[in-house]
């Protein structure tokens, strides 16, 4: 993202100028741009001048008081409901209009309240460093799912579904036919989907030897295509190893130490350990690992015992003013105390299962039994 | 709950204590008693008493005119009252008094200031009926207003729907009623005010219809006469005419034992297979010889009798077995399936896969490296696990490679001992139900024919104790219990409308004819023929016998023509017949128990769920309590180690048709795997039903349904099943005259309320059309005991469609 200009109030009221550059961007502005904020864009309205005349569709430039925004990630514009907040000659003030949000497209954004969350958002969001986009296929015999993995989001771009004949005593002709046809189709899909030479890294993952199958059929297509481009990213391919082929499988295989070495530096991949820990913690029950709200606003208010903190995106962008405040206060405490604060993806699987877990959670410094003790009344 | 604070609930408890004369404070008291004497010269036609009187002034501020209105319209509150003990009288539970109150007794409980423009528009005036003058209010009592007015209302204004929606459902409620005819529906006269003469004059005039009676009339019979389109009829007749006792008799003469190969790698399944099926001649030697040559070539000359099993080269360029293989042979008093299954830990799930088809696992445990297999980490204990939790009872342990062991006793006898001890003790094996034998799969001693190298071994060779076990095992089939098949394989037929499916039939019986349903695409199709591929011992040739019926553990091939598409049916697909069809679901209930786990089950955890064939993403959506050993239920939040727990499982990508364990005891069980280990296994307690997507979506066209739908849900409606599918069938017709009249309206007005609390006391997230729908279901499913049968079939619910 772009940042164009920015000026703040004494009050923490202010004004920033942004372009979006990529989906990811998009998703930052999601979380970002909340109720009753101000967008200021160009967009275009159906404007008609009397009830009798045919309505025009005119570029206006329109203040808006956000009420809803719209956004999926497998689209890559973004829509902004509100009220316009400015007179216009074509435009009543008050009237609802939804603007459609692109790529490359400058807008102003006015908050009353800028916490912490939400400048860090923006300052990640524009920082020059490259963004690791990674895809990865995760594959088994008779499905393939090919995805891409950015900075906040998990992207399933293809799936891949064949049906295998069984092998059979005397003859697996049918098997072996099949087989390669689904090696095949996946192969193609991704040559297909991914932009192979803007990628870090592409991973296989396959239970037994199905990924280095893929591996094998990829490079014999690229030959006999003589895809350059693609031979010459044969050093991106990381072939790894999982026990399934669903989605799921993806997970398992970060967690592995030859790919942790490769993505080590990618927030997702942290963010898969650091829920791993987690649950690790849990199950050793000895009081260092705690979630749900009441525990964690517990364990936030003994000073110094969080060493890590988990929230989900999701839970900030909460239209619930007070309830975002809340969990705003919540990580300035305990960044001021030296814990650490992770914000989670709700687009990646683990922000998804923290979302189930209540979206935060705690790793704390030294064991602190019976958080939860008054809510244990049975 | 977060959300509200102490004054809020002070104010809560205020409005539902309404007008208490006692604590008026001496200004009010003092108004009150101003006003009162008009007020009651004013209403002395009502009939209503003094304390009523005085808290309608209460409520309107002391202004006698404003509540004098409201006297005028009290009528139309003992409507309610009469509906309500109409509803007690039809065996209504807490639930539906609640829902009466919760919407329309506290808004009249409450102080009007907010109240009062909402409320007029429950005057009948606004329901376009003829009004009444107001010296005639029993009159109003007997109106019914008009069914129609009150359904578009919605469409006039939305912001009043909260409060007219209650009392619109009662006409339609009664329209119904009527239809079905329950005894319950006849309304009984009430005659609260008998001694005026212009309400008795009123009151013949209502013997007849009134105008809106005759139009529901006319409606009830408008759609009386809508004709269901029933699913097409399937010619399911059998081919030809058998005499099925006897058929079946002569199968069981000659009974098949299904088992499994199991075991950790490389301890020599498939070697062990493969000697079985020369040893009995039917693999011949021209083959093992060819077979010998070729793994010669790549240096791997002692798989040779394994490759006759593992065919693809992949398994035979890495020496493992990567998927199961199932062939049958016949001796000359049994039949036998046999599977072999991998024994790679990564290729647990093609290894359940064959579980779920056996009857008996055959274990082969390799006696030199005994420990590696038997650790935590290999597979002879989890492949036994999840032999046990899948419903095996029988196991044969085979202790291999006793030629590497040099035919010592002692190894054998100290492998024996661990197993034993682990089968009885933590899988609670019965000891009656494990047979122990050392056996050579590569050289063949103690497979066919006893060996000499084994003196201290006196039992049977291991095909003995296959032939025994076939013996023992074999019973008659219930020829009555219903037909289901899952599908292990598909096959490509050269038309496009047939397509060959096997796999084992799990009960029940079929003949070629008949037709079958294949869930959950629910397609439809005739049997055209039924094999079976089988090798008799001695010769080499594979057969395929076409067969007059298959029987419950059978592995049969079936030839299904006129599909009409073959795309949608996959591997793990059920087939039943079509007049038995399963309803696909995407949650269920299960009672779960844990295996050994680092790492705790919490709500929204992701893993792999094993069901019948197949395994499918699925996470953890609720647990509901956890199972302790003294056999108390305690509420936690997550599962650990070895606990036993109900939970609820949501399957994350499609939705597939289950069975429940109480239903069927092998296909009611579900093992749990993630991370490439299994963490738990369980049954299949109940189903948790969701209404179909595009039913969904239509009824959310139809807002002025949910109405009928609460009161169907709470009434006494849904202690019958048949009667709630005369309820929905009903109302169908109902829905489906006038959505064409209704323009599409949002629902979701409906379910910001607080009603939707009342559909059901689990905490409902969005109040989505579909969860409306699903919690309204679960509801119906707990009120009634529902016992998991489908009422409808999404067939004829998609035809409506």
């Amino acid at each position: 993202m772009k940042l164009v200009h920015s000026s703040f109030e004494k009050d923490k009221s202010g004004s920033v100028s942004l372009v979006a550059q990529d989906k990811e961007d998009l998703w930052t502005l999601y979380n970002l741009i909340g109720k009753d904020d101000e967008v200021r864009l160009k967009t275009i309205r159906n404007v008609k001048k009397s009830p009798s005349d045919k309505p025009t569709r005119k570029l206006l430039s329109l203040s808006l008081s956000v009420e809803n925004v719209d956004f999926t990630p497998s689209d890559e514009v973004m829509r902004i409901k509100g009220r316009t907040t400015v007179q216009h000659d074509d435009v009543p003030l008050g009237s609802y209009h939804t603007a459609e949000l692109e790529f490359n497209q400058k807008f102003t954004l006015y908050k009353n309240d800028w916490d912490e969350i939400s400048l860090d958002l923006v300052n990640k969001s524009c920082s020059i460093e490259a963004k690791a986009e990674v895809g990865a296929v995760v594959l088994q015999e008779g499905v393939a799912h090919l995805c891409l993995i950015t900075e906040n989001m998990t992207i399933l771009r293809s799936k891949i579904e064949k049906s295998i004949p069984k092998k059979r005593r005397g003859d697996s002709s049918a098997h072996d036919k099949q087989l390669d046809k689904f090696m095949e189709a996946a192969a193609e899909s991704l040559i297909r989907n991914f932009n192979i030479e803007k990628l870090q890294v592409i991973v296989l993952v396959s239970p037994g030897f199905s990924a280095r199958q893929l591996y094998d059929k990829l490079f014999s297509i690229a030959t006999t295509t003589q895809n350059k481009p693609l031979v010459q990213a044969k050093s991106k391919f990381v072939v790894a190893h999982s026990s399934t082929g669903y989605l799921q499988g993806l997970e398992e295989a970060l967690k592995s130490p030859e790919l942790q070495k490769q993505l080590s530096d990618t927030k997702f991949q942290r963010n898969v350990m650091l829920f791993d820990e987690f649950s690790k913690l849990l199950n050793d029950d000895d009081g260092k690992a705690w979630y749900g709200e009441a525990e964690v606003t517990k364990a936030v208010e003994l000073q110094g015992a969080v060493r890590t903190l988990m929230v989900t995106d999701s839970l900030f962008k909460s239209d619930d003013l007070a309830q975002r405040k809340k969990y705003v206060s919540l990580t300035e405490q305990v960044k001021e105390n030296g814990g650490e604060v992770v914000v989670f993806s709700s687009l990646h699987d683990s922000g998804e299962q923290l979302n189930q877990l209540t979206g935060v959670a705690v790793i704390l410094n030294y064991p602190v039994p019976n958080l939860d003790d008054d809510e244990d009344d049975e | 709950m977060g959300d509200f604070d102490d004054d809020d609930f002070r104010d809560y408890e205020n409005e539902d204590l309404g007008f208490d004369e006692d604590e008026l404070n001496d200004d009010e008291y003092d108004q009150l008693q101003q006003s009162l004497p008009r007020l009651q010269g004013l209403a002395k036609n009502y009939q209503v008493d003094d304390k009523t009187l005085k808290e309608t002034l209460w409520n309107n501020y002391f202004s006698v005119d404003d509540a004098f209105e409201e006297v005028k319209h009290k009528p139309v509150s003992k409507l309610e009252l009469l509906a309500q003990q109409r509803r007690q009288r039809t065996g209504l539970r807490g639930l539906g008094s609640g829902t009466g109150v919760g919407l329309l007794g506290r808004p009249a409980a409450t102080r009007p200031r907010t109240q009062k423009q909402q409320t007029q528009p429950d005057r009948p005036s606004r329901v376009e009926v003829q009004e009444q003058p107001p010296a005639q209010p029993e009159q109003e009592q007997e109106q019914k207003p008009d069914p129609f007015a009150a359904l578009l209302q919605p469409l006039v204004a939305a912001s009043e729907f909260r409060i007219l929606a209650p009392r619109s459902a009662n006409p339609i409620t009664s329209l119904f009623l009527a239809h079905v005819q329950l005894p319950s529906h006849t309304v009984p006269e009430i005659n609260l005010y008998t001694n005026n003469d212009l309400a008795k004059k009123a009151a013949s005039n209502f013997v007849k219809p009134s105008p809106d009676e005759r139009k529901v009339q006319k409606l009830t019979e408008k759609v009386a006469d809508i004709k269901l389109k029933d699913p097409k009829p399937v010619a399911s007749k059998p081919k030809q005419k058998i005499n099925v006792d006897a058929e079946l008799a002569k199968k069981n003469s000659k009974p098949n034992l299904s088992f499994i190969v199991i075991g950790h790698v490389d301890s020599g399944k498939s070697t062990m297979i493969g000697r079985l099926l020369y040893d009995l001649g039917i693999v011949d030697s021209k083959t093992l010889h060819k077979l010998t040559k070729e793994s010669d070539a790549i240096g791997k000359s002692s798989f040779s009798l394994a490759w006759i099993m593992d065919q693809t080269q992949e398994e035979r360029a890495r020496g493992v077995t990567v998927d199961i293989c199932q062939t049958q042979i016949e001796t000359d008093a049994a039949k036998f399936t046999i599977i072999d299954s991998p024994g790679h830990k990564d290729y647990v799930p093609q290894m359940i896969n064959g579980v779920s088809q056996a009857d008996l696992a055959l274990m082969i445990i390799d006696a030199n490296s005994f420990e590696s297999g038997f650790s935590n980490q290999g597979q002879t204990k989890e492949h036994l696990t999840i032999a046990k939790n899948l419903g095996i009872e029988r196991c044969v342990v085979a202790v291999n490679k006793m030629d590497v062991a040099q035919w010592s006793q002692t190894v054998y006898d100290s492998i024996c001992t661990q197993i034993e001890q682990f089968l009885v003790e933590e899988l609670e094996f019965e000891r009656d139900n494990l047979i122990f034998l050392p056996s050579s799969g590569f050289l063949g001693d103690n497979v066919v024919s006893k060996s000499k190298n084994l003196p201290w071994y006196k039992g049977p060779t291991l095909m003995g104790v296959l032939e025994q076990e076939n013996r023992e095992m074999s019973h008659p089939v219930d020829k009555s219990s219903p037909f289901i098949m899952v599908i292990s394989d598909i096959q490509d037929s050269s038309k496009t409308d047939e397509l060959l499916v096997s796999g084992r039939v799990n009960s029940g019986v079929i003949q070629p004819g008949q037709s079958v349903s294949i869930s959950p695409s629910q397609e439809v199709a005739v049997v055209d023929s039924i094999s079976i591929t089988t090798s008799n011992v001695g010769s080499s040739a594979t057969k395929h016998n076409l067969q007059k019926i298959a029987q419950a553990g059978e592995f049969v091939e079936l030839k299904l023509k006129k599909l009409a598409s073959t795309e949608n049916i996959k591997v793990g697909d059920v087939a039943t017949l079509s007049s038995n069809v399963l309803q696909p679901v995407k949650k269920f209930k299960c009672e779960v128990r844990l295996f050994n786990i680092d790492r705790p089950l919490l709500v929204g955890t992701p893993f792999v769920l094993f069901k019948n064939g197949i395994s499918v993403p699925s996470r953890l959506s609720e647990i509901e309590s956890i199972i302790n050993k003294d056999g108390k239920a305690k509420k936690r939040r997550h599962l650990s180690s070895n606990n036993r727990a109900v939970v609820v499982v949501e399957l994350l990508e499609r939705e597939l048709p289950l069975v429940t364990y109480a239903q069927d005891h092998k296909l009611g069980r579900i093992v749990l795997r993630k991370d490439g280990l299994s963490i738990g296994a369980g049954k299949i307690l109940q189903l948790v039903k969701f209404w179909p997507d595009r039913l969904a979506r239509s009824l959310a066209l139809t807002s002025w349904v949910l109405p009928i739908l609460r009161f169907a849900t709470v009434s006494s409606w849904c202690d019958d099943s048949t009667e709630m599918e005369s309820f929905c069938r009903c109302n169908w017709r109902l829905i489906s005259l006038i959505t064409d009249e209704i323009s599409s309206i949002d629902c979701s007005i409906w379910f910001t309320d607080s009603n939707c609390a009342d559909f059901s006391s689990s905490k409902i997230d969005s109040f989505s059309c579909d969860s409306c729908w699903s919690c309204c279901w679960s509801r119906f499913e707990a009120s009634s005991e529902y016992s998991g049968e489908t009422v409808f079939s999404t067939a004829s619910w998609s035809t409506e469609l």
